[in-house]
């Protein structure tokens, strides 16, 4: 079964995730923060990590430079929630997070979401498994 | 200083023409010095210049930009009804739309005498105009209008001295128009952008309550009739949860938004204290935060706005419980008379995270907030507002890693207004 990571510091958007994943055959599990994802990732290894941007303490762009770094991590998939309308303007003040941390995320998905759009997003990064 | 002597005959009673010139220009350049209300600094102008001046009658005419007419800004004098809806054009068919247009001054001696007079504001307010000087208003090259004095009081004609005087007076009040307006530009350009930072803010925040009611019927659908009953119960626990949220957007915004007069009441504030730590006394034990009261006993009652203190108060310890989760910290509530009596204190401290100061400085800001999307970035910022309108001070003390105090003093007795 596919492993999928949801990194969101609020309890109400990880469980709408996990609604809309489950049923599908995902394996979800869940963190609070960048920090607490970034060490899940590394054990659990999941095919799939939904972050989400806005988080305290660190935020998924940081969270995303440290998983693109790491080898164990390296190869996870990642689709970014972002609330605001540009793509990720507001960290880096420019159009493309890869020109600072040299990749970018698989996709981004805007907040609020909508469960049909981000089940596609997800078919289509992880090669409908 | 010396007067020309064919003058002091005239003017014996009177201080000499140089040292009364001075005299007004000294006084009149601090005003446009001191402030920048625009009218009050024109209103104290012109009485300074007619006083000097020893003039019955003075006005000044500003450009109205969109039609280019001189229309009557400030008229001081008798015998002033109906100007205020005149409108002068700028040509040569009045002395004001004369020296608009030439921009130059005019010294008339005698009004009627001259073909440019128009005796039609004299019919007008039964007015009548003998001597006359008006000078044209200029800032930065920018025409602004006219200033126009009317008769001398002793019933002699305006002189060549009165006329440099004029223009003196008329230069500063030019410069004091022209900053009044530069100000007024700058705030509004200001507010303009305060209002889109605002918008977006908000934005923001609608856009998470709006995830979570679709996350919260979305679960609903997924388990009713067919389904796990429990996880549909959940999904309208979100619905309910995230329509709270959206209501205290809402009444965050109108907080902040109207300039209220606080209901003032005397109110025993201990027992308003010993309130809030029951109602949040639920969230900090589920956050391993201890929550206490420090109430003084020399205090009673005060005059508050209940309701507007205790929103106050609610969002103060309910940040304190926030920020010392992680530590296990505590947050104490207490309440003190200052020393002199006619204040008091309320003070929510706690030994929690704390904050460093390039974030003590922003977070009154209206949408700063350091939870991520849990905090709409108001409560701070409504919680000020409700101090200030209660004639009081909100101040925070705070060191990274060791907690932080919110410090609100107000007056104990108020005048109902």
């Amino acid at each position: 079964m596919a492993k999928v990571l949801v990194v969101d510091d609020e309890a109400d958007a990880r469980e709408f995730v996990r609604a809309i994943l489950e049923p599908d055959g995902w394996e979800v599990s869940e963190a609070e923060d960048g920090v607490a994802g970034l060490a899940a990732a590394k054990t659990q290894k999941p095919d799939l990590i939904v972050l989400d941007v806005q988080m305290p303490r660190q935020d998924g762009f940081v969270t995303f430079g440290e998983l693109i770094k790491d080898p164990d991590t390296a190869d996870c998939k990642v689709v970014m929630l972002t609330g605001v309308g540009e793509k990720m303007g507001i960290k880096f003040d420019s159009d493309s997070m890869g020109d600072f941390l040299g990749k970018e995320p698989d996709a981004y998905v805007e907040k609020p979401i909508d469960p049909e759009t981000f089940k596609r997003v997800v078919a289509k990064v992880t090669g409908g498994e | 200083m010396t007067s020309k002597p064919a003058k002091l005959n005239r003017r014996s009673e009177i201080a000499t023409p140089d040292s009364r010139g001075v005299h007004v220009l000294v006084s009149v350049t601090q005003m446009v010095a001191g402030t920048l209300e625009r009218d009050a600094v024109l209103d104290a102008a012109m009485d300074a210049a007619a006083e000097a001046m020893n003039a019955e009658a003075c006005s000044i005419l500003l450009n109205d930009p969109v039609t280019g007419e001189l229309c009557f800004h400030l008229v001081k004098g008798e015998r002033t009804d109906g100007l205020d809806s005149a409108r002068i054009c700028v040509d040569d068919d009045s002395i004001a739309g004369w020296v608009a247009a030439h921009q130059e001054p005019l010294l008339i001696p005698d009004a009627y005498d001259d073909a440019r007079f128009n005796p039609a504001y004299d019919k007008k307010t039964g007015f009548h105009t003998q001597s006359v000087i008006c000078v044209p208003l200029v800032a930065k090259e920018k025409e602004l209008g006219v200033i126009q004095v009317l008769n001398r009081r002793d019933g002699e004609s305006f002189d060549a001295d009165d006329l440099e005087l004029c223009q003196a007076v008329a230069s500063l009040i030019a410069v004091a128009i022209h900053n009044a307006e530069e100000h007024a530009a700058r705030l509004q350009a200001e507010r303009v952008a305060v209002v889109g930072q605002t918008i977006a803010g908000l934005a923001h925040c609608i856009k998470n309550i709006l995830n979570g009611l679709n996350g919260g019927s979305y679960i609903i659908d997924q388990n009713l009739g067919k389904g796990d009953p429990e996880r549909a119960k959940r999904g309208w626990a979100m619905v309910k949860r995230n329509m709270g949220l959206l209501s205290n957007i809402v009444l965050d915004m109108l907080s902040y938004t109207k300039s209220r007069k606080p209901a003032l009441n005397p109110t025993p504030v201990n027992r308003l204290c010993e309130d809030i730590v029951a109602l949040l006394e639920g969230q900090a034990r589920e956050g391993n935060v201890t929550l206490a009261a420090q109430l003084s006993d020399d205090i009673d009652e005060v005059d508050v706005d209940e309701a507007a203190l205790k929103r106050s108060l609610i969002n103060l310890v309910g940040n304190a419980i926030d920020a010392s989760k992680e530590k296990q910290g505590t947050v104490t509530l207490e309440t003190a008379l200052e020393n002199g009596s006619d204040r008091f204190t309320l003070t929510v401290r706690d030994t929690g995270c704390g904050m460093p100061p390039e974030v003590v400085e922003k977070i009154f800001n209206p949408f700063f907030s350091t939870k991520g999307n849990k905090g709409t970035g108001l409560g701070l910022a409504v919680t000020k507002k409700i101090v200030e309108e209660h004639s009081g001070v909100l101040e925070v003390e705070s060191t990274l890693g060791e907690g932080t105090a919110f410090i609100i003093t107000l007056p104990v007795r108020q005048k109902q207004a």
